[in-house]
């Protein structure tokens, strides 16, 4: 079974290089590019993880987003990796309050990313698969 | 190098130079040519960055190690380099942050904040004091046309420079973009805060609504747009008529957070211009001043705009903080001569950064560890299943 990871992030150099370092993984991806999107995908997908972006355009920012989804009964065990722009302290508390499972701060390390997903991966029952 | 790398690694505005352990250029982006005169096939010019080099390969140095540049003739001065060690053997980076247009942009704007309120702002106001104390010592002064309109073009000219004030103040503070997650009720209440005290003196009541509502994120400059609602806010208390209310509503469509700020009196008269968006503030309250003050000042009172010019920044400067957060101010129709809204039009959600190139840290931080990744990879496969 391949795990399926949603990516949202609206600036598609950042999206590209996600995509390009969860490649390497045997994962199963999926993009948005904005924060509306992503929420319409996420409930259609039923992704194990969401990597989203704290900043995007549209009516949903990430920490929207991730608030809606842990309040969805289908997605309270869906991980969510939040990623926050210089590390804003005020992002990450913010993001933390939201549900979020972790973050990153950009410019993210991929090492990192793919650690932190290989770690979730390994680690949840993935009953919701 | 590889062609695809290469102009990815143009398209950077930071310079990027690949070197040797020895400090010979093997590659250097358009940036990094321009920026530190990097030649392939030559030793990296600038002698301390190519010193630190040396010391950090010789291990006396831990990396990355960062350098100031402008060691040498033509290089970029008084910026930090970066040195740093690639994943592939010998090959050591040298990074600079393009600050040129950065620090070109902020001299100038201190050059030209110092030189408003230095060498402009003093002569004005003494002279501006100077014509008031005449005027006030000596009757026969006071009564003189000559004098009259020496102290209407003093008062008119303090009031331009401290409008030019407002703004080079507010262009020092913050980016006039910034991409901060704006809290929009709390900066309602800041608005309101700034002109409490002539909300006060015109005993003027304040009604607001939806500041508890919840909204979805509003990005930008907190600064900025602040004193752009403090404008409206103070407009609309400027204008009511005595005792009365202003309005402020907030309200969400699915795209835009839409402020409302509504007095009833002449916040701006509809007859001026067919596009009244763009009057400015001084041409409605010059309007005002004709209507409603005397046509000329009272012998022994200087002609003090308080009522009918502000010193603010204006409409169109409003007009224009708004529209670069991808907003707008309208002015509906809603009936009646004596009431009057204004609306502040915010789109939802952070500004698209879509065609912005890699930033240079990233890029690092990805060409680091990908060749670990693609080892861990190699690992993987390798190990019997």
């Amino acid at each position: 079974m391949r795990h399926r990871i949603l990516i949202v992030e609206d600036q598609p150099d950042i999206r590209k290089l996600i995509t390009m370092t969860l490649e390497f993984g045997d994962y199963e991806l999926h993009e948005a590019e904005n924060g509306d999107d992503g929420y319409h995908k996420a409930i259609a997908l039923q992704p194990h993880i969401v990597l989203l972006d704290v900043m995007m355009p549209g009516s949903m920012d990430g920490l929207q987003v991730c608030a809606k989804l842990k309040q969805h009964p289908a997605h309270r065990g869906t991980r969510i990796i939040m990623l926050t722009a210089r590390g804003q302290q005020t992002d990450i508390d913010a993001g933390l309050k939201a549900g979020a499972d972790a973050y990153l701060i950009k410019p993210f390390s991929p090492l990192e990313l793919m650690d932190l997903v290989d770690d979730f991966i390994d680690g949840r029952a993935l009953a919701t698969a | 190098m590889n062609p695809v790398m290469a102009t990815f690694f143009d398209a950077l505005n930071d310079g990027v130079v690949i070197v040797n352990p020895q400090g010979q250029v093997q590659y250097a982006n358009a940036a990094g040519s321009r920026l530190l005169g990097a030649t392939v096939g030559q030793n990296f010019p600038d002698p301390t960055v190519l010193k630190g080099l040396l010391d950090m390969v010789a291990g006396y140095l831990k990396p990355p190690v960062r350098i100031p540049t402008g060691g040498s003739p033509g290089s970029a001065r008084n910026q930090m380099a970066t040195v740093t060690p690639l994943p592939l053997p010998n090959t050591f980076a040298i990074t600079v942050q393009n600050v040129q247009e950065q620090t070109f942009f902020q001299t100038t704007l201190n050059n030209l904040f110092d030189f408003l309120n230095i060498d402009l702002a003093q002569p004005i106001e003494r002279f501006s004091a100077g014509v008031d104390r005449l005027a006030r010592e000596h009757e026969a002064f006071a009564d003189d046309e000559t004098c009259r309109t020496l102290r209407e073009s003093g008062a008119s000219i303090s009031l331009s420079l401290q409008r030019m004030k407002a703004l080079a103040t507010l262009f020092k503070t913050t980016a006039l973009v910034d991409r901060e997650r704006l809290p929009i009720a709390s900066m309602v209440k800041e608005a309101l805060d700034l002109s409490a005290e002539r909300i006060a003196d015109r005993r003027l009541s304040v009604h607001v609504d939806g500041l508890d509502k919840e909204l979805p994120p509003i990005y930008g400059s907190r600064i900025w747009l602040t004193r752009a609602m403090a404008e409206l806010i103070d407009n609309a208390a400027r204008y009511s008529g005595d005792t009365t209310t202003i309005e402020i509503g907030l309200r969400c469509t699915g795209t835009h957070v839409l402020l409302h700020f509504r007095n009833h009196g002449k916040f701006m008269p509809r007859h001026l211009g067919g596009h009244p968006v763009y009057v400015p503030f001084h041409r409605v309250s010059d309007y005002v001043r004709q209507k409603k003050m005397p046509a000329r000042p009272l012998v022994g009172q200087a002609p003090d705009a308080s009522l009918g010019c502000g010193p603010g920044l204006g409409l169109p400067m409003c007009e224009r903080i708004v529209a670069l957060h991808g907003g707008r101010i309208q002015m509906p129709e809603i009936g009646g001569d004596e009431l009057v809204e204004f609306v502040l039009e915010i789109p939802t959600g952070a500004p698209s950064q879509g065609d912005e190139a890699l930033d240079i840290q990233q890029a690092q931080r990805y060409a680091r560890d990908m060749a670990t990744i693609m080892q861990r990879m190699r690992q993987r496969r390798e190990r019997p299943a």
